[in-house]
Formats: structure tokens, sequence, C-alpha cells
């Protein structure tokens, strides 16, 4: 009985991760939470505007490994000369942060940093396939830019 | 009769353009209009090349000059939705040469030939002068033309009536009734109808994160509308401008139907459904007058050439099939449905000028998710997350 309230099989959720759960229950209820192992996997369809169309993303957290989020579905659409979109790593999981900047702590709820960082890397995923550039900021793979810019828009 | 478009809740906050579909859409359109506005520069070029032109039609030896010639704008650059180019099509800008007190009676041809002859004098305008059917062209090279209408008063209509040349007939021409001054003041009224205005004060009310947002919805829909309309005509006709609506035509329908709303997509969803259902009523060709000079027939070519009409018709019912496709788009859809219809170029320019609002707004903490995963400006009640403040890494 005790196990049902621990979301199903596997070892009772530490404290920690309780707290993330409860978090994404309370603020993305429609996300499906279940545990593979130790590590704990929500799914669950995001839409960055109403325009938008509707984004299945995974969000995987696993002890002694950093926190991976894909996009099931749909297959993301690439730009002629790319295998895989702006600002994700080599297997196509999403690039939210720069780890020096310290902007995610493990510490942080997914719900409250993680979840409204991905609405942001959809909306701006969707301007880039269209008009090739990324609008949303941040810092490359080869280092910091020497500044944050913003799109160039002269037309 | 085609059944009219259905647009929901048009009642949207501007300043929350991303969490309603009709908000996204009139943000949209808003920055794709922008982008077809002649840029500060152009007009003051515009500007200086006409001043040059006044002052020489004024200067010493100039025949014109004791019939107190008074040269204005009249269309699109009077009522200041002139659209930049598409593609390399030319770019006119229309002026009027009115004799304010002509001294003497002038035959139409006689006063187009005495312009002419003026302007060849001047070195400078010598090799760019062209003689049309009803004005002098001066074509800039890389610029734009500039068309100078003659014009007397019309002493029988009076008020901002004139008369202007028509070669039709050939032989001396024939001075045919017009009213460019009254149709600025019509379409202007049109523009800023009271519900209109009244919005406007609404909107000026609301609390504004962003300054750059008021200015951009504080163009009167109408001009947008009317900016559109000629957009998709350009782009449609880009080979065979011809046989394309003319600007007039489009911006007395668009005025005449206008019903005084505050987005742009309700404007130019009223208009189109509007002017389908007024072109499905009538018998023959529409016809089009200058609502303040009911004897100037603006759609004249439409009357002397019905395949001209059909091309029209053909072409406002495809537009509005498209339009109201653009108002249900989702997704990869919408921009692509956008981009066929008013250009590339000013499509991805209105995303990324989009997008850019989007990242100052995260920057200065006012972006936030709600619980259905959808983006939102400003602050929200309830559940929605703010986004907080992070960059993203990797290439």
């Amino acid at each position: 009985m005790g196990r049902k309230r621990h979301h199903g099989r596997g070892p009772r959720l530490s404290q920690k991760d309780l707290l993330q759960a409860m978090a994404m229950q309370e603020i993305f209820p429609k996300f499906s939470m279940r545990r593979v192992g130790r590590a704990i996997i929500w799914v669950g369809g995001l839409t960055p505007t109403p325009r938008s169309q509707t984004y299945t993303v995974q969000i995987t957290r696993a002890p002694g490994a950093p926190l991976k989020i894909e996009v099931l579905e749909p297959t993301l659409r690439l730009l002629d000369g790319y295998d895989r979109p702006e600002h994700t790593y080599e297997d196509g999981s999403l690039c939210l942060h720069y780890p020096p900047d310290r902007d995610w702590r493990p510490h942080k709820l997914i719900a409250k940093v993680i979840v409204p960082w991905i609405v942001e890397w959809l909306y701006n995923y969707e301007v880039w396939v269209e008009t090739g550039e990324w609008c949303g900021g941040g810092v490359g793979h080869h280092g910091p830019k020497a500044q944050e810019e913003s799109c160039a828009t002269a037309s | 009769m085609q059944p009219a478009m259905k647009v929901r809740n048009p009642n949207f906050n501007i300043f929350d353009f991303l969490s309603t579909s009709e908000g996204q859409l009139e943000d949209l359109l808003r920055r794709i209009t922008a982008a077809l506005q002649l840029t500060p520069a152009q007009y003051a070029l515009i500007d200086q090349r006409y001043k040059g032109i006044t002052n020489y039609l004024d200067a010493p030896g100039s025949p014109l000059a004791v019939h107190d010639p008074h040269m204005f704008p009249q269309g699109s650059r009077a009522l200041r939705t002139t659209v930049k180019p598409w593609d390399r099509q030319e770019f006119d800008l229309d002026f009027v040469m009115k004799l304010r007190r002509p001294l003497r009676r002038f035959q139409a041809k006689e006063l187009l030939m005495e312009l002419y002859s003026w302007l060849k004098q001047n070195g400078n305008y010598e090799h760019m002068l062209e003689r049309k059917k009803r004005c002098v062209r001066l074509s800039y090279a890389n610029e734009f033309h500039i068309d100078i209408l003659p014009a007397l008063p019309d002493p029988e209509r009076g008020g901002t009536c004139i008369l202007v040349p028509c070669m039709k007939n050939g032989g001396q021409g024939e001075w045919s009734p017009s009213n460019p001054e009254g149709y600025v003041g019509w379409f202007n009224g049109r523009s800023n109808l009271a519900m209109w205005e009244k919005a406007l004060v609404a909107m000026k009310a609301q609390v504004d994160p962003l300054p750059a947002l008021l200015q951009l919805h504080e163009i009167p829909p109408l001009k947008v509308t009317v900016q559109l309309l000629k957009r998709q005509r350009d782009v449609t006709f880009n080979a065979t401008m011809d046989l394309a609506p003319i600007s007039i035509v489009l911006t007395t329908l668009a005025g005449e139907h206008y019903r005084g709303a505050q987005s742009v997509t309700v404007a130019l969803t009223d208009c189109l459904d509007d002017i389908c259902n007024e072109v499905h009523r009538t018998q023959g060709a529409l016809v089009v007058r200058n609502p303040t000079n009911p004897d100037e027939i603006l759609s004249e070519r439409w009357l002397e050439d019905q395949s001209l009409y059909d091309v029209f018709k053909h072409w406002l019912f495809a537009f509005s099939a498209r339009w109201s496709q653009v108002l249900e788009a989702r997704g990869p859809e919408l921009p692509r449905l956008l981009k066929e219809l008013f250009g590339v170029n000013v499509v991805d320019h209105a995303l990324k000028q989009q997008a850019n609002v989007v990242h100052a707004t995260r920057k200065a903490g006012l972006l936030s998710v709600a619980p259905t995963g959808i983006l939102a400006v400003g602050d929200r009640p309830g559940k929605a997350v703010r986004v907080q403040e992070h960059r993203f890494y990797g290439s």
C-alpha cells in the first residue's frame, strides 16, 4: 500500500525528489511522472504560445547526472547545414543554461526554473527554424560571446 | 455571399501579446507593417526633392510663378500608407501642382507641356524627365519616381476640388474632376473613427511594461490594413503590375468598409469580408468614386476593361481565402502563410523583432509561464511562474 504513495516501484523517493515531484504536480499538473531505477522521468506537453504546436518534452533526473531535457515530439526541424538545433548538446538534448553562471542548482525546483526555460527555448527554436537566427541570447560552446546580442532585424 | 470569417475575442491586451492567439497574430502583423514603412531617412529625402521642385516652380523666370503654383502630396505620401517596394518594383510618389490663381485659361495639354518645358530647362531635371498622359515624371535613379500632376481649381464644384488633365481622347486633352485634398481629409476621418480613438485612449491608459509596444500599435488600423492590401497586391502582381488593382481603389474600398476595429487583424478581416460581399452583390464592375468628388471615378480602368476587373476579383477572393487560413493557422503553418502573402523578409523581420522583445522582457524579469505552458508578458496572477535569469548554452 505504502509503495503507491511513493509513485510506483523502486525505492522511496528521497526528500529532495519528493519536493521536486510535488512542485511539478502543483505547477504543471499535466506532466506525468514515472521512475526508472533511481531516475525520475517527467513527460508532458508544452505549447509556448497559442499559435505554437504542442511539444512533448521529457525531463530526466538521475542521481549523479545532469538533468536531461529532450523534445520527444514532434521531430525538431533543422536548418540546412545543421545536424541539430542551436543550443543543444550532441545527443540533441537542450542546453538551457551555462553551468559557470550557476543559474541552475540542484536544490532549485525544476518546475519553477527548468520548465520555464524549456518553454522559452521552444519559443526561440520556432523563431530560429523560421529565420535562421537565435534571438534568445546565450553562450556558445566555444566560450562566452563578447556580448549577448539580440537579433539584427534590419530588413 | 461568402460567410463572414470569424475572429474570436478581439479584445486582447497588446502588451500581453503572447498569451492569446489573436494577440500574437496582431503583434506579428504590426511588426510586418512596421517593416513596410518608409524610413525617416527616406521621408527626409522625399521632402528634400519635393522642396527643390517647389522652389524651382516659383523661381525667377518660371512661366508658372504668376499663377501662384502650390505643390502638395497626394495619394499614399499624403495618407502615410506608402509601402516599401517589393522586389525591384518602382516606387511612385504623387504630387499635385495646383495653380491657385490662374491668370488665363489653359487647355489640359497646354498646362502639362508648360510644366514639362519649364522642368526641361533645368539641368538637374532635364535627364530624368518624362511626360506621361496626365502628369510629368521625374525618375530619381535608385530612389523613386515623383509624378507631378498639374491642376487648376474647379470653379464649378468649389472647395478643394480641382481639375486635372485627361489626355485620353488626344488633341488638346480635357479636364477631369478630382479632389485629392478632400480625399486625405476623408481618409483620415475614416482612419480615426470614434471607436478606434476610444480604444487608443484605453490602450494608452494600460500599464506598459515595454513602451515600444504602444508606439507599434498607435498607427490607425485602417492605414495598416491599406498597407497590407497593397503589399499583398505587390507580391502577387510582381511581374504584371499593369494588371494590378491600383492603390487609390484599394485604399478607398478599405476606407469605405472599415468599421472602427481596434486591431489590424479584425480591420483586415472586416474589409476583405465586406469587399468580397460587395463584389458578389454587384453586377458588372464595381464603381469606386472619390468620396469627396463623386464625379471622379477612381475605378475607371475597370469600366474600360472588364478583364482587369476579373483579375481584381480573382486576386481578392484568393487573398480572402488565404487570410481565413491565417486566422486559424498554428505551428509552422502560420509563418509559411504569412511569408507567402507578405514576403519572406518582412515576416522574418517581424518574428525576430518579436523574439527580441520576448528576450528583453525575460531579462527585465517580466516573462512568465502559465500552467498550460504558455508564455505571458507582465506580472501574472495565480500559478504562473516567472522565467528566471539564465543564458542558453551550446551552439
